[in-house]
């Protein structure tokens, strides 16, 4: 026999044995080590409480410990001589405490809910207000409405989460509610609740921008003595308000805005909590950013086409609620609004 | 905050797929698998396996052609202690988390009770596989046996390359949550392949020069986000490039004395390089890119030096003694992600003795060694959770040659047994830090600083060290390394 | 045997490792940027995400106006040394001084040694952040685009609105920018 041929077949040969000598040898691997098996372990440790509704912003989850009284109120940097004058301190025993018929007279805890489709992803943009209501008739009159301040949650797998707090104050000086007017008719066993349009402006002169036939100020154009534009309303020396953004992109944008909604609806009567639909809509202006260009994204969020995600809810408040100066308020309503208006903190 | 951007790296990687890679971690640990070697390749030659382990000795391995195969089984158990208490639980609802100046606080920890009931600790570690690898060696003559080649690759059975990525510290939650053996796991799955060359200037004296196979792949994903709250959606296109690059070795073989014998080797650092390029284009025309590395399979210089002496010579018996030393520079080790530890864990060099017999009477030869590898990694007290361990291993081997059809053959069994000596470790307290500022970048960090804040309010359950590093607050751990084969050498 | 003796010992003693870790874990550093040489990796972000060529998003250069000052000097420093009359080459982009009437004065990017103005043209952003280039910007005089928003330049406090101060060092080689005083 040839040598080659002898190679050959002695490579086949070696091919079926190979295979079955693997096996074989794997498992007797695996037998030999069966004996001696360490597996891996961990021994019994603690990891916290699940966080049942997955509901990771909601300040319902923050400080759980700490009484809305041992929250601190945001200071408020503002000049005295301006028209961030403040307030007097809310008088608790305004109005009545429960709802009659259809006469919302009285206080009320405020949360707005409007959803934004953002850098493709859906974000839930929260506004914590305070009335304080009169009606006569079937008119209705904020005569002393407080914006106490907003944040953004994303609410899909990927999104950008908006946090700016230091524009509060600013909001809660400038943004004022007092004189919006309402219906409230009674239609049956309900209520026929209707809030005229308001716009709201952040980060820009409020008394010229709300004019919404006006252009958004441009990055160049600071309002000064003498014209309108942006404002710094959370002194950080940047253009606007400034909102930290995390999520797809991270960084801060600087903006100004004007929002409008309208808010109407129909609740049972005698409704201490109610909430009816919210129709809206924001121009973002976009005044710089720091970071990814993405969050140029952000800034261009739009209203989502679901009529069901935008809402408003009213919760009345007892005379021991949100009581204190504006800022104690504010502070409250913040800390009461997952309680009190639970499916608009979402 | 970072989730989505770790779940565009994850795409990346995952788009990156498999690289075919390969190194020589292999090799370290099974030795010589086709000759008399066995766990001193680099000092007793006998097959082409010398090609790597020091090319000098090719010209003591008979020329042809063998073929074998080995299994490897590994069985490292790691064992995580109890966490104490709930207070170093990370909390919910921090996925807005933020410094009081409203910068973000960095890669946002998991809640850790979310986290344990999706991921929970220490459930995908790797210290549990097996493997089986063939193997194909050959040695031939030139220039009237004063030249030899040599090569020698050694492939795994099933996936081709095992390139598994892992971090050492908090980081992983976001993955596997577990911990894993920094010098086994995907290590042992790497291709090796290597070649060499001895040329012997006398009886005494012979010089050689090899190198081993090390690949550099490079992959672009160029990704477009049609919908950055629908990943699922993604269109990617990849482009790949695979590099080849050799690390050399060299080695030398010096026989003063017919029963003398010593040898030196030295190879370069070895690893398997993997840059990952993406590219993500929103529908508005915005396009950003980033790019990070991968390092797989890394081996340190290392320098060897042996000795053997044949304390019995005669015309049927052999009876030699031999011991050598391997330097290993692993304080330069980068791990997977490309990190080198931190000084105040920096990695130790060590050298890994070997004392061995061989023994041959007639056609018939055994081996036989002993071996006590220190580990290079330091107690992971802080922040990072290098697993290994003191390695202890016992080797044999017998062989066999006889002639059949007028051909010369080889026949051999080898094993080798490793036990990794048990470790445990208990990481240091870190320090309180009511600044929120990361004052102990060596210890376990606090994952939710002390002033982190969501909406300008304060995080409850914040205070203190909160962490859901799996190797917190401590761990162990300790197991066995099993390899052994068949080989078949035909002789010339 | 003897040499089989002197190889047990020798393995026995060399069975040992070299070098490892140096310094304390429980180190303090003051700050992450004071680590020791950088050796101590600072838990941060694992990918850095940079703008491809093309992109609109210039990051802000780190060359901050601490490549314009001396080592050890502050922003403090600068105020206080410099004033409010700190010389600038070419034009004075703070004070909008030394252009013809057809043009202000911007910040030059490519000097970052010496603070040194460029004279442009001003024209209206089309795009809805601000925009710069050697020819032109669109932030008004004395401001400057960074990141997309106009920031007030500065030397002294006095350069800046009532309730702002000139103490951000985030912006230009040699210049300052306004920013809060809180």
């Amino acid at each position: 026999m040839r040598r080659g041929d002898f190679l050959s077949r002695l490579g086949g040969r070696l091919r079926d044995a190979r295979r079955a000598a693997r096996a074989s040898a794997v498992g007797a691997a695996g037998w030999a080590l069966s004996g001696c098996v360490v597996p891996d372990s961990v021994a019994y440790g603690y990891y916290g409480v699940l966080d049942d509704g997955g509901d990771e912003a909601a300040p319902a989850n923050i400080a759980a410990n700490t009484t809305p009284d041992a929250i601190a109120p945001p200071s408020l940097p503002v000049e005295a001589g301006t028209q961030r004058d403040a307030r007097g301190s809310v008088d608790a025993g305004v109005g009545p405490t429960s709802t009659v018929g259809c006469d919302l007279s009285g206080r009320w805890l405020v949360v707005v809910r409007e959803v934004t489709t953002g850098l493709g992803a859906e974000e839930a943009d929260h506004e914590w207000l305070y009335f304080e209501m009169a009606q006569t008739g079937s008119a209705l009159t904020v005569t002393k409405g407080l914006s106490c301040g907003q944040n953004v949650v994303g609410i899909s797998a990927v999104s950008a989460n908006v946090d700016d707090p230091k524009v509060w104050p600013a909001m809660l000086t400038y943004d004022v509610e007092t004189g919006r007017a309402g219906t409230s008719v009674a239609m049956g066993s309900e209520c026929a609740v209707s809030f005229d349009k308001f716009y709201e402006i952040v980060g820009a002169t409020v008394s010229y921008y709300q004019n919404p036939s006006t252009t958004m100020p441009t990055p160049s154009q600071e309002a000064t003595s003498g014209s309108p534009g942006w404002e710094d309303w959370d002194n950080d020396g940047k253009p606007g308000f400034t909102v930290n953004v995390t999520g797809l992109a991270t960084g801060q944008i600087y903006l100004s805005s004007r929002r409008w909604n309208q808010w109407s609806g129909t609740i049972p009567t005698g409704s201490n909590t109610f909430t009816i639909p919210d129709d809206w809509n924001i121009e973002s202006d976009l005044l710089g950013y720091n970071g990814s260009s993405l969050l140029t994204e952000t800034a261009d969020a739009t209203k989502d086409n679901d009529a069901s995600l935008h809402f408003v809810s009213f919760a009345r408040l007892s005379p021991s609620q949100a009581t204190g100066d504006d800022s104690a308020t504010c502070a409250a309503v913040r800390s009461l609004a997952p309680t009190l208006a639970p499916q608009a903190s979402n | 905050m970072r989730r989505s951007a770790v779940t565009l790296w994850a795409l990346c990687v995952v788009a990156a797929g498999s690289r075919n890679a390969a190194a020589s971690p292999l090799f370290d640990l099974t030795g010589g698998a086709d000759g008399p070697g066995g766990m001193q390749p680099g000092t007793i030659g006998g097959g082409a396996s010398a090609a790597y382990f020091n090319p000098a000795l090719l010209v003591d391995a008979p020329a042809g052609l063998g073929v074998g195969f080995l299994t490897i089984a590994e069985e490292i158990g790691i064992s995580l202690d109890g966490r104490p208490n709930t207070s170093a639980a990370v909390p919910g609802g921090i996925s807005n988390a933020a410094y009081p100046n409203g910068s973000p606080i960095g890669n946002i920890p998991i809640p850790t009770a979310q986290l344990q009931a999706t991921h929970p600790r220490q459930g995908d570690g790797s210290g549990h596989q097996a493997f089986a690898y063939e193997y194909i060696g050959f040695v031939a003559r030139l220039f009237d046996e004063r030249l030899s080649l040599g090569f020698y690759g050694m492939i795994p059975d099933g996936n081709f390359a095992n390139l598994t990525a892992f971090y050492d510290d908090e980081r992983e939650q976001y993955f596997t949550n577990s911990l894993h053996p920094e010098l086994y796991a995907d290590r042992l799955t790497a291709i090796s392949i290597a070649g060499g060359a001895s040329w012997k200037f006398s009886e005494a004296l012979s010089v050689g020069l090899g190198a081993s196979l090390s690949l550099r792949a490079g992959v672009g994903a160029p990704t477009f986000v049609s919908n950055a709250g629908d990943l699922a959606h993604l269109l990617i296109d990849t482009n790949a490039n695979v590099n080849v690059s050799l690390s050399p070795n060299i080695g030398v073989s010096f026989r003063p004395t017919p029963r003398w014998h010593f040898t030196g080797t030295v190879h370069a650092p070895e690893k398997v390089d993997l840059d990952v390029n993406f590219t993500f284009l929103l529908p508005s025309g915005l396009q950003q890119g980033s790019s990070f590395p991968l390092v797989y399979d890394y081996m340190p210089w290392q320098i060897g030096a042996g000795a053997a002496y044949d304390i019995v010579q005669s015309t049927s018996d052999t009876l030699t003694v031999a011991g050598s030393a391997v330097y290993g520079k692993w304080s330069d080790y980068v791990d997977r992600h490309g990190d080198a530890p931190v000084s105040a864990y920096g990695w130790y060099d060590t050298l890994t003795p070997t004392v061995g017999l061989r023994y041959d009477h007639e056609a018939t030869g055994c081996s036989l060694d002993a071996q006590y590898k220190p580990t290079p990694v330091p107690p992971q007290t802080g922040r990072t959770n290098y697993v290994d361990n003191n390695r202890i291993g016992f080797g044999g081997g017998v062989d066999y040659r006889f002639s059949m059809f007028h051909t010369s053959m080889r026949v051999g069994v080898q094993a080798q047994a490793y036990w990794l000596v048990p470790r445990h470790q208990t990481k240091l307290p870190t320090p309180a830090e009511p600044d929120g500022v990361d004052h102990y970048p060596a210890l376990v960090v606090d994952e939710v600083p002390d002033t982190a804040q969501v909406g300008g309010m304060p995080i409850a359950g914040s205070q203190g060290l909160q962490t859901n590093n799996p190797g917190w607050p401590g761990f162990g751990s300790s197991g066995y390394v099993l390899t052994g084969g068949l080989y078949l050498t035909v002789l010339q | 045997m003897s040499v089989l003796r002197d190889l047990f010992l020798f393995a026995g003693l060399s069975a040992c490792q070299f070098g490892g870790p140096s310094g304390d874990p429980s180190h303090y550093v003051p700050s992450p940027e004071a680590g020791d040489d950088g050796s101590v990796e600072v838990p941060s972000d694992d990918v850095t995400v940079v703008p491809i060529e093309g992109s609109s998003s210039a990051p802000v250069p780190d060359s901050s106006v601490d490549d314009g000052l001396e080592s050890g000097s502050t922003a403090d420093d600068a105020d206080i040394d410099g004033g409010c009359n700190q010389t600038v080459a070419v034009c004075d982009p703070v004070h909008d001084t030394g252009c013809n009437p057809l043009q202000q004065c911007d910040v030059n990017p490519t000097q970052t040694t010496t603070p040194t103005g460029l004279c442009v043209f001003n024209g209206p952003s089309e795009a809805a952040v601000c925009t710069s280039s050697i020819v032109n910007e669109s932030c008004a005089p004395g401001m400057t685009c960074i990141s997309g928003a106009c920031r007030s330049l500065c030397f002294c406090d006095s350069d800046c609105h009532q309730g702002d101060c000139c103490t951000d060092t985030s912006g230009p080689a040699g210049f300052l920018l306004c920013q809060s005083c809180e």
